[in-house]
């Protein structure tokens, strides 16, 4: 241990110096900071400089070396991109940042990791009594869970995503399970469940993984790369490959399709998709809702909440679909096997 | 995050935080009382040239809340600026939170980004501006997010709420009073996690299950208990299991079904010899169950209990009767 303290605290004390220093230091100044003045070789204090000045990098903290003459440099914290600027919230959108922090700050993995230090630096920036050092009560908590099996697999791609990392993982598509290399670029959540929408090496271009179908653990490509790996395109728009659409769209889905509901249960259709689709109301307190796409598997998805509330009045095709589906299970429940 | 990042995140949060008691400031850091301690004696090892006593960081804790007071740290006062990662932490929770906010607070939303872009530098500034969003959600209906702002407010101030509310487990509607403590989201739905008077105990109310909700003017005198129990689908999962559900489905479905129930607590799917997979799982409610299983026509079979069989074949034959008007 160099100086008799630990790489933290001498680490601090060089970011202390140069913090309070404003035109930066020499290397004579370095030298008396506390850890640096130790007895070893001349090279090795300045390896040891270049080290720690790598991990300040990597914390946020750049600091410039500037030619002090021929021989010399001197090194200083550019303040504007080191620290967090003046954000110009008023107070209002202050709590409003803290308070939708805090609704994720929960969230497993490096979402809530880095939710939790950018609260931190939020409220240390705000300056003395700007932001309530009793943060508002969290009464609101959000979560980008959805189903359990999904968990382990969102948390490994929201963690990638953040540090803009490739990632792979073996996928089960119809065609089999085949391993997959993929840059995220945005997730996309419908009924029941998250999409991923990326780059897909192998192809050589867009695609959309369901994460339930992700088989095993998701792994960074490069667990040894420092920085950002990839862009997502300026251009790029998550809803061209895959519909958020509740009841899913594109080729092959039924168009045009209504769905009546009867009065005991109109009002939650109408909690979960009032201004989203078009309702038309019947006289007995029912509801038809006017979709403009739908696939059957999603549909009963949907109404399989509400059973014996509902009835596909179109188009026919899908009518006909859900009628022999009803057939099949009552089948079933009336004793044949599947 | 780093060692370093984080005793430099403390030092400036304590330094715009003047006399804050030590076990709120335990509780503001993310860290537990006595690695707080343990950090802040780690910072009286810090300090500038010469290094005589007077040049360290200087730690007092005073008075019995053992409020924290830094000397000597005034270079610190400012905070390290947002890391990429940091920046794009709160930029996908605006982002997320959004599409469930009340259409004030919406605006207020989109105009906290806009802020935030212009006021960073650097990659936390482009990543900030980028155009494409990285999670996108369904938008809620103007009638949930008013629910969701009704039920928030009452939860900050301690409302008492009525609600009238279609419960899945009983199968009708219902009045209820209830206390509630926090609005939360679990799987795709919002629940307000409430006390409930009819029930005597602490209940999860999904939103989109509300029909009328009228905030009063009782101040609720509940206290939220020190655990919310947690667990997937609270109102369709939770509670005294009923009897074990049994499903067996076609080989043509298994590996959805594997996929879809991995990692549910209590359940189980097996796949047979033959293809098929059997799912596994206590039954909590059985309109729940009734309404999965009818979505897969002939591909599933109800194997248990027995008695249930009668109650889906009767709700099949409803469904397909009004299917034939």
């Amino acid at each position: 241990m160099p100086g008799g303290i630990d790489k933290s605290e001498r680490q601090l004390n060089l970011i202390s110096a140069l913090l309070k220093s404003r035109q930066g230091l020499v290397w004579s100044d370095i030298l008396d900071i506390n850890g640096f003045d130790d007895k070893t070789s001349e090279k090795s204090r300045q390896r040891r400089l270049e080290r720690d000045l790598h991990d300040l990098a990597a914390i946020g903290l750049i600091v410039e070396r500037i030619p002090e003459d021929k021989m010399r440099l001197r090194w200083a914290i550019h303040r504007d991109s080191a620290l967090l600027p003046s954000l110009g919230l008023s107070g209002e959108q202050r709590v409003l940042l803290f308070r939708i922090g805090m609704a994720y700050v929960d969230a497993p993995g490096a979402l809530g990791r880095h939710l939790s230090t950018a609260l931190m630096k939020l409220q240390a920036g705000a300056g003395r009594g700007r932001l309530p050092v009793e943060p508002p009560p969290d009464v609101i908590r959000r979560s980008l869970e959805r189903l359990p099996g999904e968990a382990s697999t969102l948390q490994a791609v929201v963690d990638a995503f953040l540090n803009r990392r490739r990632v792979t993982f073996d996928y089960r598509s119809q065609n089999g399970t085949k391993k997959r290399v993929v840059a995220p670029w945005a997730l996309i959540c419908r009924r029941g469940g998250w999409y991923l929408v990326g780059h897909d090496e192998g192809a050589g271009a867009e695609r959309t993984f369901r994460l339930s179908r992700v088989r095993g653990k998701v792994r960074v490509c490069n667990p040894r790369a420092k920085g950002p790996e990839y862009e997502v395109p300026a251009d790029f728009d998550p809803e061209r490959s895959f519909s958020s659409q509740p009841f899913g769209g594109g080729d092959g889905a039924y168009t045009n399709v209504k769905i009546a509901f009867d009065a005991e249960v109109a009002f939650a259709v109408l909690n979960e998709f009032e201004g989203t689709y078009k309702f038309t109301r019947r006289p007995d307190g029912g509801v038809v809702m006017h979709i403009p796409q739908a696939w059957p598997g999603e549909v009963f998805r949907y109404v399989g909440e509400f059973p014996g509330h509902w009835s596909v009045q179109a188009p026919d095709g899908l009518r006909q679909v859900i009628v022999e589906r009803l057939k099949g299970a009552l089948k079933m429940a009336q004793g044949a096997g599947p | 995050m780093s060692e370093l990042a984080d005793l430099v995140n403390l030092v400036t949060f304590l330094s715009a935080n003047p006399g804050i008691p030590l076990k709120q400031a335990a509780t503001a850091t993310k860290r537990p009382v006595k690695k707080l301690v343990k950090d802040l004696n780690r910072l009286l090892l810090v300090g500038l040239p010469p290094y005589d006593p007077g040049s360290y960081i200087n730690v007092r804790l005073v008075g019995p809340q053992q409020q924290i007071h830094l000397q000597l740290s005034e270079h610190f006062s400012r905070p390290l600026s947002f890391t990429p990662q940091e920046a794009m932490a709160l930029r996908y929770a605006l982002e997320h939170f959004e599409p469930g906010a009340d259409s004030e607070t919406a605006g207020q939303v989109g105009e906290l980004s806009r802020v935030l872009g212009e006021a960073l530098h650097g990659r936390t500034r482009e990543l900030l501006r980028e155009k494409a969003p990285g999670f996108v959600v369904p938008r809620r209906t103007d009638r949930m997010r008013r629910m969701m702002s009704q039920l928030a407010r009452a939860c900050e101030s301690r409302t008492q709420v009525e609600i009238e509310y279609y419960s899945a487990h009983r199968a009708k509607l219902q009045l209820r009073r209830v206390h509630p403590f926090e609005l939360v989201e679990i799987g795709a739905h919002f629940y307000v996690f409430a006390f409930c008077e009819l029930a005597g105990d602490t209940r999860h109310f999904r939103l989109d299950r509300v029909r009328e909700l009228q905030v009063t003017r009782h101040p609720s005198t509940r206290k939220p208990p020190k655990q919310r129990p947690t667990g997937r689908m609270e109102s369709l999962f939770g509670g005294r299991p009923k009897d074990n559900l049994r499903v067996r489905f076609a080989p043509e479905l298994a590996q959805e079904i594997s996929d879809e129930w991995k990692g549910s607590p209590q359940a189980k799917v097996q796949i047979t010899g033959d293809g098929h997979a059997v799912l596994e799982t206590p039954l909590y409610n059985q309109f729940w169950a009734i309404g999965y299983i009818m979505q897969f026509g002939e591909h599933a079979e109800l194997v248990e209990p027995k008695w249930l069989r009668h109650e889906l074949a009767e709700t099949i034959k409803k469904s397909l009767k009004a299917h034939s008007r």
